[in-house]
């Protein structure tokens, strides 16, 4: 008796996430984001399969020469960089990073804000007065400058990148799930919960947890837009990981060899699949925007 | 206004945390300042106060105090990063009225999915096109720096408006606000939606006002706080984006300052370009709550509502 109660009450999650997902696809814009951000993640998957080439090796033509500044030609597809690499594997094996560290910084962002605001919300008083000021402390700081410190006392490494981004970016998913707490505490399941018995975390977990899994969701693809920027800008000063491919890094080798107005072949792909896919992100936010704010749909 | 004040506070804690861990690094520098016998936490609260009071200590690097490399490039930055706030604002804020107002179809499709690319495109990355398409292939604006190499500013004010400083200018504050428009633009829209029904509304139409005039003279007074909540946010984000765009345009600025800091390990520089900052974030942030005050005289008379 005891295990079916237990295991119908966290189907309530399942089923929130079914509606969040059909949210997400009866909007056409989100359905697009969607598949824009499948698309990546099926290219990141597969990358080594699909780039042609080592994104760090050196291609050499039949003379012996280094195939320097090479623009788009058959044999490759996005033309070659200063050092002689293809920039089409690198854009490819780049969609990894990316990847990975727009979804384990967005997930990490999403724990720690969502956790955050639900305890801050929930039980009010002191809690929440200083949860809240720590969130202003990081509210206060701007991203980069802060980020460039912090790399800079230890090893660039894309687990410091992560580390960073979760790090400062999870200040407006707190304050947003806080808000959302506020308002669900004082509905009558809650106090039918807490009549019932439930303990405070069952109550926070288990009944109000699912009703703000929409925004959930919500600050999920943005922290992978924020994760994938954020990537791309510590990269592109530098600061990346300096074993891997990303595109921010090809943005700063391009930036860096002073030949990005003539190398357009290399200059394009990585900014527009970071662009792309961040508008995917976006996108995917946007149909949640109609939800949240029903006033927005279009009569 | 208390909000205000505790806000100011976190500047300092968080660049006191860092100088520990630099200071061991380069021992011969501040022993040879310091002296041996001096304990850790006395160097720090000597540190502290030299920080508080403006003496940020010599850069390796320069060989000159930090001031004098930091000082000019601090208005630098200021004006690059004020001017662009102030007219994505303006104009986002404009724009977004105008698209909330008329819900015509395919204006506003265009409108809300420009603005989303925009938002996504990396700053640099909108740079490097920028500057590629109109420095490079058009040749109608110098591509880096504030100045001309010939140029030579005969005061103050002369260094910052003059035509050839206008000239440089153009470039990086295109794509600032490129950047920075399509936020205020999506909240201006949505704040003006949920305006748009209200009956004050209504009212100023059955007067037979027109219809601009109801929406700039009303509509917009009231839509506006979100803008303005906005833009402390905005500020803070757009230091550093601000840092991304003097990269690629060659601004000396302090982002610029502090990225060269780092590679060239010198560590008072930056140490104090991330102490600048943070000072800078919080004043402007200060600034605008007071301006937020001004603005909603339901916060300062709360009482008598």
């Amino acid at each position: 008796m005891l295990s079916k109660s237990r295991t119908h009450e966290w189907i309530i999650y399942w089923r929130r996430i079914e509606e969040v997902l059909r949210i997400i696809f009866k909007d056409s814009l989100g359905a697009t984001g969607f598949i824009f951000l499948g698309v990546f993640i099926v290219i990141a998957i597969f990358a080594p399969h699909i780039a042609p080439f080592d994104p760090f090796e050196v291609l050499y033509d039949h003379h012996g020469a280094i195939i320097r500044f090479h623009p788009p030609s058959r044999d490759f597809w996005f033309g070659t960089t200063q050092f002689g690499h293809d920039v089409f594997s690198q854009v490819i094996h780049g969609s990894r990073v990316a990847i990975a560290v727009g979804f384990l910084s967005a997930l990490c962002i999403v724990l720690i804000g969502t956790n955050i605001g639900l305890i801050s919300g929930y039980y009010g008083g002191w809690i929440d007065g200083f949860l809240m000021r720590t969130t202003d402390v990081f509210y206060g700081i701007p991203f980069l400058p802060f980020a460039i410190v912090l790399i800079s006392l230890s090893k660039p490494s894309i687990g410091m990148v992560v580390l960073v981004i979760s790090l400062l970016m999870w200040r407006t998913t707190a304050r947003v799930i806080r808000s959302q707490v506020l308002t669900l505490r004082e509905r009558k399941f809650v106090h039918a919960a807490r009549s019932s018995g439930a303990s405070d975390l069952k109550i926070i977990y288990l009944h109000i947890g699912p009703n703000i899994l929409s925004m959930t969701f919500l600050y999920m693809a943005f922290g992978i837009s924020w994760g994938v920027l954020g990537e791309a800008s510590l990269s592109f000063i530098g600061l990346g990981d300096p074993y891997l491919v990303s595109w921010g890094r090809m943005l700063n080798e391009v930036f860096i060899s002073g030949r990005m107005m003539r190398a357009w072949w290399w200059t394009l792909p990585p900014g527009a699949c970071i662009s792309l896919l961040v508008v995917g992100c976006f996108m995917i936010g946007r149909a949640f925007e109609e939800v949240a704010n029903p006033r927005l749909k279009r009569e | 206004m208390l909000f205000c004040l505790f806000r100011i506070m976190p500047g300092d804690p968080t660049v006191l945390m860092l100088h520990g861990d630099l200071r061991v690094e380069d021992r011969q520098y501040f022993l040879a300042r310091w002296g041996l016998n001096q304990p850790m936490y006395k160097q720090y609260v000597i540190y502290v106060k030299n920080f508080l009071m403006g003496d940020y200590g010599g850069s390796f690097y320069y060989n000159k105090p930090v001031i004098d490399v930091l000082g000019e490039k601090i208005v630098n930055s200021v004006v690059l990063m004020g001017t662009s706030i102030v007219i994505a604002i303006f104009l986002g804020g404009l724009l977004g009225a105008l698209f909330g107002w008329r819900r015509s179809g395919w204006m506003e499709k265009i409108g809300i999915t420009g603005a989303l690319v925009l938002r996504s495109m990396p700053i640099y990355w909108m740079g490097i096109l920028i500057l590629s398409a109109f420095s490079f292939w058009l040749g109608w604006f110098p591509g880096r720096g504030m100045h001309s190499l010939t140029f030579s500013a005969k005061s103050f004010l002369a260094n910052y408006f003059s035509l050839d400083f206008l000239k440089h200018l153009v470039l990086p504050l295109l794509c600032a606000i490129f950047s920075y428009l399509s936020d205020p633009l999506m909240i201006m829209r949505s704040s003006i939606l949920e305006v748009y029904g209200e009956d004050f509304i209504e009212m100023a139409k059955a007067k037979g006002l027109k219809e601009w005039e109801v929406m700039i003279k009303h509509g917009m007074r009231n839509a506006i706080l979100p803008l303005i909540t906005y833009t402390s946010l905005l500020v803070g984000f757009a230091f550093g984006g601000q840092l991304l765009l003097e990269i690629v345009f060659s601004w000396p600025g302090i982002g610029r300052e502090m990225v060269l800091a780092v590679s060239h390990q010198d560590y008072p520089v930056c140490q104090a370009s991330f102490f600048l900052t943070a000072m800078v974030v919080i004043v402007m942030n200060l600034v605008i709550d007071i301006l937020y005050v001004y603005l909603d005289p339901r916060i300062a008379y709360g009482k008598r509502y």
